[in-house]
Formats: structure tokens, sequence, C-alpha cells
């Protein structure tokens, strides 16, 4: 069906799965009847005996009396060996059914199994030779088979009339030969002429089944098959009614009816089939006659059916010349005999006129094996080895470079390293002895503010320390506490620490010592006059934070008082001499914060300040803590800060005057001083590098 | 039936505590405090469970098969002999102070020492990794933040419009020093309320 060549000993196609040599038997004339399998008839006949004969012959002769006796005999013989044709008849008329509701829906023309089936159609001029597979031969069947199983053959390839006498017998069982009645006879006549106007696009109207019940539509289907097979009894056995009506009927029919059916096929239109099923079944000889007979009236159809004789006294349509030249040329239309396909392999083969592949209502084909190789290009098949080279090495751990020695940051940061702390330690050792000696940024106005509420504290009060910063700031925090914590002890006042920091105690205590070391070496007399131990109490660490300074605010010797170390030792804390008299927080004289972070002096501004009743809070601060606490100084939620090392040295400045140099003071300057010029100077770097750069672009060296 | 309870119990003592800022009953100040105290206390505890938490962490770190982390057993020697000392000596004998002193202040300040050498690297490799007006701006204003707080500019004696250039410089960290705390105030402020109001439920667990 798909024209691809395949081998010769192939019965599918491999394309399309088509096949390739027909189901049908083939024909007689090669194979021995012994292989047909007709061989057990003629053993049947030969054992049967000869009152069996007798008794079937009387039997048909009383059920058909019209019938004569050797016709009955071969009538019954025929329906022995036609359940199978039969069988397959009413396939036939099923797929016949199913190719017209197909063509009805798409306006094309039916589908016609006599035509494209091998067999199916009986021309005459090709019955006596070597015809379609599937057609007996007669020839070599009246060698050796005996007359009734040659027409017994004869039948079998017809097995549309088989099954059409039968469904004749279903309608009319009995007087078939018998003359149509008159009302009959006047309603074929109205039936005949309605319906060849119709079969133009329906031309087997009559086939149409009475929508009735199956097996009557399936037996007068049966009946409309062998039309071409039953033209030859037809013809040959038809009476006067059906010729007349024959001719009556023929100038009425379509043109495409006229061409593509044979002459028996024209004659048997409803009107014939019925009257086929009315008569007997003829002869050989005289199916043949009639056969002819038929052919000449379908000629004379044909003849009658010529538009110029109906048309010949109207003028020709003239056509627009725009119209003409939208005319296709002749040249281009497909030709009959194009679109005339005779296949020469298959099991249309040697069938001519059928339609053509193309044109097939229903293209039935098996699609072909699709190769799963992908089609891509080169590009894209570079694109994906180099995408899975990707992927491969993604997935493959790399090994970590070798290392040679210190990469270029490594000594960079060294050499910075280096730097600060040479210039640290040199300050160190120079002490005060160094051009920048001396210079100090001016006293902010937190400093002076602070260095008055110290100045104001009277003699001998308490003053409470909150010593709130971590380990690592002890150094900046010493520095910028020491001058205001001698000057608090000069003024012996009574030093209490406490913290929230479990360290703090412990700063703290190391704190006051570095204070009184720093007044007993620049006051020895007054250091000699402060005892610590005395006139400094430790109230521990207060642990949970903000809720633990607002108890503390509340109640400071219940606060206080969870702390072990100071029952262990024997001596409650707020018995320490330093606290004597001293019950609440708004005893303390002043309040001094030391900070870190500014999260602790706002907890002490917010919890604690409100319960100093005006006592003074002041704040000593690391420098990146007193950005964030300078607010609170501004709103006057605190009286004084001192931020970092600058302002411990502001506050030596005010209460001791400027000049005084320390060697810590100018430690601090050289590592400011060495971090601007380091970021200066990598500023500089990259901005000579990119200036050199783009030289170099204009200058097309890059 | 647990979580209505302690969402109940959460805001009765929020209600009560808050109520004390602002009403001065002596019933109510007594109250307050000794909530309070149940705080404290249980900050305490809270404390003692999370160091225990961190030597359980570091038992199980030395403990698991496979690769044995030694720092965590030099952790819980460390944690154990602490311990053991402070529960003998007693946290306010002069040789534990001078123990743990010697120990931890060295230790953090030498990491602020290191801190202070990766700033100034830092300083260095800003503009050269980052080339955009904002790092150039901002080693430049750093600079001049190191020269004022140094007092070398003082050398020079006072510079016209040099104390208007620090007030406006201090002007600007007033500024956002207000700004960030004004924020935190009011977070705080809508936290707490959620808190107290049962909309935040921390203490669900």
């Amino acid at each position: 069906m798909c024209g691809r060549d395949n081998p010769e000993e192939a019965e599918i196609c491999g394309y399309c799965q088509a096949r390739l040599r027909p189901l049908q038997a083939e024909p007689p004339s090669e194979v021995p009847a012994a292989e047909t399998g007709l061989d057990w008839l003629e053993d049947l006949r030969r054992y049967v005996p000869e009152e069996a004969h007798q008794e079937t012959d009387e039997v048909k002769a009383e059920t058909e009396p019209g019938l004569p006796p050797q016709e009955g005999a071969e009538w019954l013989e025929r329906i022995g060996l036609g359940e199978s044709p039969g069988e397959e008849g009413i396939e036939g008329a099923a797929l016949q059914d199913a190719a017209q509701a197909v063509a009805a829906e798409e306006g094309q023309p039916a589908f016609d199994p006599e035509e494209d089936q091998p067999g199916g159609e009986v021309e005459p001029g090709a019955e006596a030779e070597s015809g379609p597979a599937g057609e007996l031969q007669p020839e070599a069947g009246a060698e050796e088979l005996p007359e009734w199983l040659i027409a017994l053959g004869a039948q079998a390839q017809m097995p549309g009339a088989e099954a059409a006498e039968e469904a004749a017998q279903e309608e009319q069982p009995a007087d078939a030969g018998s003359e149509i009645p008159d009302w009959l006879q006047a309603f074929e006549a109205k039936v005949a002429a309605p319906e060849s106007s119709l079969e133009e696009s329906q031309p087997f109207t009559a086939q149409e089944p009475p929508a009735e019940s199956g097996v009557e539509t399936r037996g007068a289907e049966a009946a409309e098959m062998p039309i071409e097979a039953e033209g030859v009894s037809a013809a040959a056995e038809s009476p006067d009614w059906l010729r007349a009506l024959a001719e009556t009927a023929a100038p009425e029919a379509g043109a495409a009816v006229a061409e593509e059916t044979t002459a028996g096929g024209a004659a048997e239109e409803l009107p014939a089939g019925e009257a086929v099923a009315e008569s007997p079944p003829p002869s050989a000889a005289e199916e043949e006659i009639g056969w002819l007979e038929t052919g000449a009236l379908a000629e004379e159809i044909s003849a009658a059916e010529e538009p110029t004789a109906a048309l010949e006294g109207l003028a020709p349509a003239q056509l627009p010349q725009w119209l003409e030249a939208l005319r296709p040329p002749e040249a281009a239309l497909p030709s009959a005999a194009e679109e005339e396909v005779e296949p020469g392999s298959g099991p249309l083969a040697g069938l001519a006129g059928i339609l053509p592949l193309k044109e097939s209502a229903v293209p039935i084909r098996k699609p072909g094996g699709y190769p799963l190789d992908l089609q891509a290009s080169e590009k894209q098949r570079l694109q994906a080895a180099l995408f899975e080279r990707m992927l491969v090495e993604e997935a493959q751990p790399t090994a970590a470079p070798a290392a040679r020695g210190l990469p270029r940051q490594a000594w960079l940061r060294l050499v910075i390293a280096l730097l600060l702390i040479g210039l640290v330690l040199a300050a160190l050792l120079a002490g005060g002895a160094n051009p920048f000696a001396g210079l100090h940024p001016a006293a902010p106005a937190a400093a002076a503010s602070f260095y008055h509420q110290v100045e104001a504290l009277p003699t001998g009060v308490a003053v409470l320390l909150a010593v709130e910063y971590e380990p690592g700031f002890a150094a900046e925090m010493r520095f910028a506490a020491q001058g205001t914590l001698e000057r608090l002890m000069q003024k012996n006042t009574r030093l209490a620490s406490v913290s929230t920091i479990p360290i703090g105690p412990v700063l703290a205590e190391q704190l006051l010592q570095a204070a009184h070391d720093g007044l007993a070496a620049r006051d020895p007399a007054a250091a000699g006059e402060y005892a610590l131990a005395e006139r400094s109490a430790s109230l521990g660490y207060l642990p949970g934070g903000i809720t633990s300074l607002q108890e503390f605010a509340l109640r400071p010797q219940q606060a206080t008082g969870y702390i072990p170390s100071l029952r262990m030792s024997g001596q409650p804390a707020w018995e320490h001499p330093a606290l004597k008299g001293v019950s609440r927080v708004s005893d303390f004289a002043l309040v001094v914060v030391l900070t870190d972070k500014y999260e602790n002096g706002q907890a002490w501004i917010e919890q604690v300040a409100p319960a100093l009743a005006g006592a003074p809070l002041l704040l000593v601060t690391s420098a990146q803590a007193a950005p964030l606490l300078q607010p609170y100084l501004a709103s006057g939620q605190a009286q004084g800060m001192l931020a970092g090392l600058a302002g411990g040295e502001a506050y030596r400045d005010l209460s001791q005057g400027p000049g005084g140099a320390s060697a810590r003071w100018a430690a601090y300057q050289f590592g400011l001083l060495l971090a601007a010029g380091l970021a200066l100077a990598g500023a500089l770097a990259e901005a000579g590098k990119a200036i050199v750069r783009r030289r170099r672009q204009s200058e097309g060296w890059g | 039936m647990r979580a209505p309870l302690a969402v109940a119990f959460a805001i009765a003592f929020g209600w009560i505590v808050l109520a004390g800022y602002f009403i001065t009953d002596p019933l109510l100040k007594q109250l307050q405090s000794v909530l309070l105290g149940w705080a404290v206390v249980l900050a305490g505890i809270a404390a003692l469970v999370a160091i225990l938490n961190l030597v359980g962490v570091h038992w199980r770190k030395l403990s698991r098969g496979g690769e044995r982390d030694l720092l965590s057993l030099v952790m819980i020697l460390a944690f154990i002999a602490t311990f053991a000392a402070g529960v003998w000596l007693t946290p306010d004998h002069a040789q534990f102070k001078q123990a743990v002193t010697a120990i931890q202040l060295p230790i953090e300040t030498s990491l602020l020492a290191v801190l202070a050498v990766s700033l100034a690297f830092a300083a260095v490799r800003l503009v050269p990794r980052r080339r955009n007006w904002m790092a150039v701006v901002f080693v430049l204003s750093a600079a001049l933040f190191w020269l004022l707080g140094s007092g070398v500019l003082t050398m020079v004696g006072s510079p016209p419009g040099l104390g208007g250039l620090s007030g406006v410089l201090e002007r600007f960290t007033l500024a956002g020093g207000r700004g960030i705390l004004l924020g935190i105030a009011l977070g705080s402020l809508t936290v707490g309320l959620r808190v107290i109001l049962g909309q935040d439920r921390p203490y669900r667990g």
C-alpha cells in the first residue's frame, strides 16, 4: 500500500504492515480439488445413496413448488456450501454500510467493495479468463468435478448471490415464479423515478437498510451485493415488466452510475434486486446470455444520460473573462487516466479503476519506525559535549593549590602588623618625648561637664561604680577612668562596685587597685591616707541583666543578697564600712557607669537613673560606645561622659592642666596616624593604578 | 492546657511589673519586687543551665566516634578545674581572681589587638576592592576622624573652619545615634506590648 519494495517472499509489508498477498484462496485452476477441501463433497456425493438424493429433491419440490427438481437440488447444495460465503456476504454488507456512512459524511462517493475487492465484481469478459484472485476457474472444475460441483464453485465465488437468494426467500418464501401483483408494479414504477435523481450522490440508495430488524436488513443488503453476478440470471429470466422498468429508469439514471457500473450493475438497482430475489436462479448458460443483454441495456442507459440530449435547447453559458483567467489550464488538471491506478501487487493486484491511495477517505497506515538517533547539528553536538564536560568537572573534587610561601596579601598584612607594633612600642619606650607630645584634641563639653560633676562632689560621700565592660576593653577603660578614680580617692570617697558581667567584680577590683597605684605614684600622701580595702566594697555580680538592674534600683540590698561569696566571707556586703548609711540607690552621691557597650549604659540610664533621686550619673565609655550614648547626654539623662582614651586625656588635662604627656597617649596617637596613612596610601595607590591603566589603554598598550 | 496557663501568667506578671512603674502603691511595689526577684533567680538558673548545656555539647563531641575534638577535652578539664577552685576557694579569693584575670584578660585583649591590625589592613585594601565613590568617601572620612582624634591638627593652631567642621561632624554623630536609639525604643515598645497583650508568645517554648 505504501509503494515500497519488499522481499518477494514477504506476505506483509515491512513499512506499512499491509498484506502483500491476498487471503483468498489460490485459483482452483492451479490447486487440485483435494487441496481446496472440496474433495469431501465428492466423497459425500459418491457415498450418499440415490434415495437420499431423490428424497432431497422431493423435499425441495415441496418447499419450492415453482422450481424444477434439478434447480432445487442445486439450490439446496448451494445452501450447504454457501454458509461460509453467506457470512462473508453479511460481513461485506457491513463493510459496505460503513463505507457508505464515511462517504456520506465526507461527501465522497461511497466505497464500493464490489469494485475494490477481487472477485466481488464479475466481469463478463473476464470470467472466462484467469480472473483475479479468489475466482474459481470453470475450466479446471469442468475437467475434474461433476457439473453440480462446478455450479457450487461458481456460487461460492458469489457469496452475495446466495445470500440474496436467502433474503429473497425470507421475504417471499413461496410462489417465487408467480406474477408480481399490480400494486407492486405500481410501487416500483413510482420508486424508480425519484431514486434515479439520488443515485448521483448515493448510487446505492437501494441498498439502504429499511431500518427494521437486523436480520432483514442484512438479508436485504446481501441481496444487493451480487448485483453483477445476479444480473446474468436477471437478464436471462427477467420478465417483461422488469425490462420495461429498466428502460424507463435508464434515462433518469445518473451519469456516474452509468460510467462506473457494469451493465448488470446498472440494471440491478432496487427493482432489479427485488426481481432477482423473486426470480428463480438461472443456469450458467442463461446467465451468460442475460449478462450480455444487460450490458446492452447499460449502453442504452449511458447513451440516454448524455447531457447534450437533455440540454440541447439551452445556450452554453459564457464565463466572464476574469473567471476564465482563473480557470486552471487543462494540462494541470489530473486526467482520468492518471487517476486510475492499477496496482501491481497487493490485495488489489490486477484491478483497474480503483481509487488512488492518496484519495482514500481514511488513509490507513502504520507509522514507520522513527530513528532513535538525535538529529543534532555539529554545533549542537559541540555544545552538548562542552556541557557534559562541565558537569563531569563539577563532580570531580579539585585539588587545593599547593601553598608556595606566603601570598601577597599575607605579606601585606604582616607588614602592617609589624608597623603598628613597632610604632606603639617605640612610643611607649620614648614616653612623652615625641614630636606630637602635648597635642590633645579640645576637651569636649561632655568631658568638661564630667569634670565639674566630680569636682562638685563632697568629700567622703558614697560613690557607686558600675563596671560593665569585658576584659578585652580593660586597658582602654582603665586609662579612661583612672584619672577620675584617682580624683575620687583624693576626695576620700567611699567606692562601691557592682556589675552585671560575671567578671565585672574582678575587673572593678583591678581598676581600683590600678587607680590607687597611680595615685600613689602621683600623690603618695593622698594614696597613703586612702585605705583601699576599707574605703571600697564590691557588691558583686547581678545576674539577670536589665531585670536585676531594676531590682537593684528598687531594693539594692535584696538584689545583691544572692552573692554567695559575700556571705561566705563572713561579712555581708551592706555591712561594709564603705557602705555605711547606704541602703538605697539614692543614698549614693554619684553613680559612674563604666561600659564598653551602649546597651549597658542605656540600661543603667533607663533603669537606675530614675531611682537616684537627683544624684548625677556619669558615663565612662569606650570610643565605640560613645556616639550612641551622646543623645542621653544631650537630653540630660547623663550629666557627663568620658569617651575612650581621648576622654581620659581630656579629664587629665582638665584636672592637672595641659602639658602632661603620657606614653600611652603617644602610642595611641601613632597608631591613629599610621592607620590614617595606610588608608590614604591604599586609596592613592589604587588611583595611581587606575591612571596608569587608562593611560596605557589610551596609548593602545592594553 | 499548659500553653494557656503560661500565657495567663506571662501577661499577668507583665502587667503587674509595668504597673509598678506608674503606680506608687506600696503593695504593688512589693509585688513587683518579688516578681523581679524570681526573675533574677530564674535568670541565674538559666545561666547555669546554659553552662551545663555547653559542657554537654563538648562531651558529645569528645565521646562521638570517628574524629574526636581534643579541644573539647581541654574545655571540659578547664571547666572542671575552675568550678572546683571556685567552690573550694570561693570567687572572692585573691588567687582565684588572679588566675582568672591572668588568662581571660590577655586573651581578650590580644583578640582586640588582632582586630586593630585587621582593620588597618582593610583600610588599605578597601579602595582596591571596591572601586566606587562610597569607598573613597568612607576612607577619607575615616582618615579625617583619625586625624581629629589624634589631636595632631591642633599643632597648626586653630585653622579657620575647623571648629565649625568638628561641630558639624558631632551633629551628624548625634543625629545618627539618636535616630538609632529612637528606632530601637519604638521596636522594644512594640515587642513589649505584643508580649503583654499575648500576641507574641516567646515563652511558649
